[in-house]
């Protein structure tokens, strides 16, 4: 046995069997991809046979290592097979070795490259003077070069070989250390170390292409660490829902398996009322036992799409009311008080009654579970614009916050600590969600630990049969993310949107923001970027990047002031709190408003109450995106929160001199303001130079001239710019 | 009179326990969660705990940990019934803590027999005291 491979990239393997002559199976220490090129020889104590090419057919983790299946690239023959791959039963008093995969052959010392090449310049040299000797002895035939040409030849020979080495070793040398750089590389050692020391010009060349090919194995790698991370977290949600199902079948069965026993045991004297409780605890969760499974394959329907939706107008009042009618029992043996709230005028709703019964009757058993006895479910419905919410509230423990959006989740529902807060929710959540979801509508929940939660879901209300106008408003339905990390927010910025035509998604973590832009394609989203999960600047470069950019305006609300839109690129509007409901309206207004794509955002300060909507309009008109503000500091707070171009501030708003007007100039807005005159006089002229601002006079009545006016303007500034 | 004190958030299985282990000479006491029970074992140390895994606000491998780092409960026996398909937790609980494990669904009559001895021996010091 040798223990000192010449190759350190060897591979020791001891040889199992061969498959007579064609192929070899061999424990290895190291995992080899399948059809690599691998070198086999046998040693035979310090002896060993040839490399032998052979390629790697197949290779598993085994008790000894890995075992690889080989197929030699070239049929041995018979003796040489029996030589090299040793009989079974000699396997153990022999050794082969495995030539790591795609290692070439080893090269010989690469001194004699330098020889062969000085070699060739000497033959070249040699040829040189023997050719020379004869062309001289063909012109002068007396003979004397004869003599000479043979030292000649040896002399030349012996200078060219000199010469060819001196002048072919640098370039040997380099290869040499090149190859050696390269080896070392492999090994882990740093690129500058390797790199060789000489040849400027070449060390760089080297360098690059070294560069290049760490830069290329590192993506490599990166690439497979998400990879395997990827598949390690499937796995690992794998693994945690199969405990969790197995919990969930194991509960029923013990109280089964507990009381039959108890049933059958002569030794337990049981009286007959027992007797009868313990059969019914039986059936109970027997039924339990079904339910489970039953949710089971409803999720296996519902994610394979199996299942048959019969949506149409249904009284959701009488879906409630039945609901509560079944659990009214449950509720009074937990001495739980259950009511339910629905107005009398509630809108049909588009649904499948069956199945929006079993989201009511899952959030309400959910709720019935964990709140404690003396406690209050309650189960309610509103119209909400062109919406039906429904609630459903408990004084439960409640949840905490960064398990608001799991607990919809079908595998990481439950943590898998070995604390179920919520156990034995099971399947029920994600199927509420699915079916919600399937209706087009939302579904979340708040919750305040300690005091209870509310589940809270919509669904579209129909449209009554007088309602000609939501028909038409039904389809200028939009959809919009609302994400924020504190759910009253959420709920009423949704409140807003819903009523503006809206469809709301909820979102409370940075994950679900870009999961909902991802998968619903919203047209608005309005965002906090001060998310638990990301940072700020790093959402709002995912957002902005985003490759459905263009589809989508983003509205940014914020405690802090960071500047105006201009300085957060690519924010339609940017707020910052308080927002009254009125400002918030106005932002959702602007951005229902195409982009402007030749105008501009344009913002009317103080313009008389008859004037302001002729001119909003024509500016509409003429592709400009215009904003409305009654006074200048309204206005200042407008040139922080929209990207505007333009501002237009009737003087009438402004005191004597327009000390006002610098307000509204702002760092970092581009805004050029100009003051717009019924007057039109001199003085106001001089007075709009002098603050460095445009002057446009009007007459009272005519302000569409003022849309042109301002064209003009600009135009003139655009060549007052180019000149 | 012998102390034992069952807690499980099932509350079928805590009535069957109480059903199955109830003795002339013992009394048995409920927990549903593991604060509760380590409140109870606090108030007055039972004879033996029959403790479930996985359980809301404190699951039963916590309760096991805090009753063994304090002197006053650690010699108490301890039965840690689960549920979870792997019962690897436990396991490691049985081999630091000594604690037996009980894999749900259980044999009840096994039970019994184990509880009745682990009842038996805890008695035997304290009539040899006598």
């Amino acid at each position: 046995m040798t223990t000192d491979p010449d190759d350190p990239d060897a591979l020791q393997a001891a040889i199992t069997h061969n498959v007579s002559g064609g192929g070899i199976g061999l424990w290895v220490k190291r995992n080899l991809p399948p059809h690599a090129d691998i070198y086999i020889r046998q040693y035979i104590g310090r002896s060993h046979g040839d490399w032998i090419p052979a390629t790697v057919t197949h290779c598993t983790l085994g008790i000894q290592g890995y075992l690889v299946g080989a197929a030699f690239k070239e049929p041995l023959e018979r003796e040489a097979s029996d030589d090299v791959v040793p009989a079974a039963e000699e396997s153990r008093t022999r050794e082969s070795r495995v030539a790591a995969p795609a290692q070439p052959r080893p090269v010989k010392s690469l001194q004699t490259m330098t020889t062969r090449c000085g070699l060739a310049c000497a033959a070249g040299s040699c040829m040189g003077v023997i050719l020379g000797a004869w062309l001289s002895m063909s012109l002068c035939p007396t003979g004397w070069a004869a003599w000479v040409s043979p030292f000649a030849t040896a002399i030349a020979g012996l200078i060219g070989l000199l010469v060819g080495r001196l002048v072919i070793s640098p370039e040997v040398r380099f290869l040499a250390e090149t190859v050696a750089a390269i080896r070392r590389l492999s090994k882990g050692e740093p690129l500058e170390q390797v790199l060789p020391r000489r040849f400027g010009k070449e060390r760089a060349i080297l360098r690059e292409a070294l560069l290049d090919l760490e830069r290329m194995l590192l993506a490599r790698q990166q690439h497979e660490r998400a990879h395997r991370e990827k598949l390690e977290e499937l796995n690992s949600l794998k693994s945690n829902f199969l405990s969790i199902v197995s919990h969930d079948l194991r509960t029923p069965l013990t109280s089964i398996l507990l009381y039959a026993r108890m049933l059958m045991d002569p030794g337990i004297d049981l009286e007959p009322p027992d007797q009868a409780r313990f059969l019914n605890i039986i059936a109970d969760e027997c039924t339990r036992l079904s339910r489970l499974v039953d949710d089971l394959l409803e999720v296996q329907r519902l994610e394979n799409d199996r299942v048959e939706w019969q949506i149409r107008p249904a009284n959701l009042a009488e879906v409630i009311d039945t609901s509560i009618r079944v659990f009214e029992a449950m509720a009074q043996s937990k001495s739980i008080r259950l009511s339910s709230a629905c107005p009398e005028d509630l809108p049909p709703v588009a649904m499948d009654s069956q199945r929006i019964a079993q989201v009511i009757n899952n959030l309400l058993s959910n709720a019935l579970k964990y709140t404690p006895a003396g406690g209050a479910v309650c189960v309610s419905a509103e119209c909400s614009g062109r919406e039906v919410l429904v609630r459903v509230k408990d004084t439960g423990p409640g949840i905490p916050r960064d398990k608001w959006d799991e607990i919809f989740n079908r595998f990481s529902q439950l943590s898998d600590t070995n604390v179920s807060e919520f156990g034995g929710v099971g399947l029920g959540l994600y199927i509420v969600k699915w079916i919600v979801e399937r209706h087009g509508g939302a579904v979340w929940v708040d919750s305040e630990v300690g005091k209870g939660s509310e589940f809270c879901f919509s669904l579209a209300a129909c449209d009554r049969p007088e309602g000609k106008r939501s028909a038409d408003a039904a389809q200028l339905i939009r959809r919009a993310v609302v994400c924020d990390a504190a759910p009253e927010v959420v709920a009423t910025i949704a409140q807003v949107l819903r009523s503006n035509g809206y469809e709301v998604r909820p979102a409370h973590s940075a994950r679900r923001l870009l999961a909902h832009l991802n998968e619903w394609e919203p047209e608005l989203v309005v965002a906090d970027l001060l998310l638990p999960d990301m940072d700020a600047p790093e959402l709002l470069q995912k957002i902005t990047s985003h490759p459905r950019r263009r589809g989508f305006r983003l509205i940014v609300h914020s405690y802090v002031n960071s500047g105006t839109p201009m300085k957060v690129p690519g924010v339609d509007v940017l707020l910052v709190r308080p927002v009254s409901r009125d400002e918030l309206l106005q932002a959702v207004e602007f951005v229902r408003q195409d982009r402007p794509r030749k105008g501009h955002v344009v913002l009317v300060v103080g313009a008389p109450a008859d004037s302001r909507e002729p001119l909003l309009r024509s500016l509409r008109q003429a592709g400009h995106a215009p904003l409305a503000a009654a006074d200048v500091a309204e206005a200042a707070l407008n040139v922080q929160r929209y990207p505007v171009d333009r501002v237009l501030v009737f003087d009438e708003c402004l005191s004597n001199s327009w000390p006002e007007l610098d307000l509204l100039r702002l760092e970092g807005s581009r805004a050029r303001i100009a003051v717009v005159s019924h007057r039109g006089g001199r003085q106001e002229r001089q007075l709009a130079d002098s603050h460095g601002v445009g002057f446009l006079p009007c007459t009272p009545g005519h302000e569409e001239h003022l849309v042109e006016l301002m064209a003009s303007q600009t135009t003139e500034e655009q060549e007052a710019l180019t000149v | 009179m012998k102390r034992l004190l069952i807690c499980d958030d099932e509350p079928h299985i805590v009535e069957g326990l109480r059903y199955l282990l109830r003795s002339p000479d013992r009394q048995i006491d409920v927990a549903s969660n593991g604060r509760e029970a380590l409140e109870r074992i606090r108030a007055s140390v039972p004879d033996l705990l029959i403790v479930d895994v996985m359980m809301p606000l404190m699951g039963g491998l916590e309760v096991v940990a805090t009753l063994q780092g304090s002197p006053d409960t650690q010699d108490l026996p301890i039965i840690i019934l689960t549920a979870k398909g792997q019962a690897r937790d436990a396991a490691i609980a049985q081999e630091t803590w000594g604690a037996i494990v009980m894999a749900k669904p259980f044999e009840p009559r096994k039970l019994r027999e184990l509880v009745s001895t682990i009842l038996e021996a805890r008695s035997c010091p304290a009539r040899s005291s006598i």
